[in-house]
């Protein structure tokens, strides 16, 4: 019997069908766990709205430390770790300040919701931390630009 | 999947010196980052480079020498062709990161340092899975170009989306001249900036703010899934012509 030794080439160009119904499944796994989002590690400061925060400084006559962040930045995350998941830094962040997260969204959404773009244009904030700490007159007392470490964090804003 | 063509990349890589030779620099600035106290993600930053070192050999190089038609040849499909030699260069990549998360975790035991498991895992993870992103993602772009033309695509896409993204988030602001009138347009179309902006988050992804972040995981997965069905998808249509380049 003469031995073949060809072989079926109308395969070779076929699609591997386990690749196929993996992706399929990851993009419905992705669509369905977009409903359902991730939450943060809670951080101990009691964050204020930024829609209510000057009319609440000013009833207890308290200074607003706004904190300028972005999702992306690296030394932001640095900040919450070290400091505002701190019990003894957040504590006294929260006797002191009223404080109010503004979180960039330019990089991940074209924009920023107009609340957010307005305080970013008002103090100028051109890199990420930015801590300002503004007055029950409303002028800005104290700016921090960028995160070392703790201890040289606290020290200016406690200062 | 093949796996006589995973072993055969496997084996490819850890007899090669170069491979060995990254390996051993890898393992000495692991070691000297940790006597530094450095953050964890700072040694990992170099896996990237050396992902696109290993990635760009993936398919383009055996277009441009000629061996891929002697591959073709045998009784092997294309896209399980691919897709091996895709799993073999992550497997090569995934072994040096976990090289390098043994050097760190020695490192820090012999200096005395403290072992943070969970940031260290997840700076691991997030490598692996960046890895595993940016080989599908250059197969993907291998399956249409020849030589290294994958790379220079990759590369080329990640710093014009960057600075076309950067460029059309100036001009959204603009309210006079030729400037204005983009920005206009750009304002009242604010679908376009979120468009880009979701594509490059796709392609380009930033690494997740929380650890663990399971849907950054499934993203990464699907996005590399996709990515590598495409690329068998063109590789298993395109014309393999006889002769190197």
């Amino acid at each position: 019997m003469p031995i073949n030794f060809t072989f079926d080439r109308t395969k070779q160009r076929a699609l591997p069908v386990w690749l196929v119904i993996v992706t399929a499944l990851l993009i419905v796994a992705r669509i369905v766990s977009t409903r359902y989002p991730v939450e943060k590690d809670v951080d101990l400061v009691r964050w204020t709205p930024i829609a209510s925060a000057p009319t609440i400084a000013r009833r207890a006559r308290m200074n607003l430390m706004y904190e300028f962040s972005a999702d992306w930045c690296g030394p932001c995350r640095k900040l919450e770790r070290e400091v505002f998941m701190d019990p003894k830094a957040a504590s006294g962040i929260n006797h002191l300040f009223i404080p109010v997260k503004v979180v960039d969204r330019q990089q991940e959404e074209g924009h920023n919701p107009p609340a957010v773009q307005q305080l970013i244009d008002r103090y100028g904030v051109t890199g990420f931390p930015t801590v300002v700490i503004v007055g029950v007159d409303g002028t800005v007392k104290q700016r921090i630009v960028g995160y070392t470490n703790s201890g040289t964090f606290l020290r200016s804003v406690f200062r | 999947m093949s796996l006589v063509v995973i072993a055969e990349t496997l084996r490819r890589h850890f007899a090669h010196l170069g491979y060995v030779a990254a390996l051993l620099v890898m393992i000495v600035i692991v070691m000297s980052m940790t006597a530094l106290a450095a953050p964890a993600a700072t040694p990992y930053e170099i896996i990237s480079l050396f992902t696109l070192i290993v990635g760009c050999q993936l398919i383009g190089p055996e277009f441009s020498k000629g061996t891929l038609q002697l591959i073709l040849s045998k009784p092997l499909g294309r896209s399980t062709y691919l897709v091996s030699r895709v799993i073999g260069v992550v497997l090569a990549i995934w072994f040096a990161i976990l090289v390098m998360f043994a050097s760190e975790i020695i490192g820090r035991l012999i200096v005395g340092t403290p072992i943070t498991w969970r940031a260290a895992l997840s700076v691991a993870l997030v490598t692996a899975l960046n890895a595993l992103l940016v080989c599908c993602l250059l197969a993907f772009f291998g399956s249409f170009s020849r030589s290294y033309g994958n790379v220079g695509i990759y590369l080329g896409a990640q710093i014009l989306s960057s600075m076309i993204f950067g460029l059309l988030s100036v001009m959204k602001s603009a309210v006079s001249g030729e400037m204005g009138k983009i920005g206009a347009l750009l304002r009242a179309h604010p679908g376009f900036l979120e468009g880009f902006a979701a594509v490059r988050r796709n392609l380009f992804p930033e690494n997740p703010v929380i650890p663990f972040d399971r849907n950054w995981i499934v993203m990464m997965l699907c996005n590399a899934s996709v990515a590598l069905l495409l690329g068998c998808v063109i590789f298993s249509r395109r014309e393999v012509p006889y002769g190197a380049d």
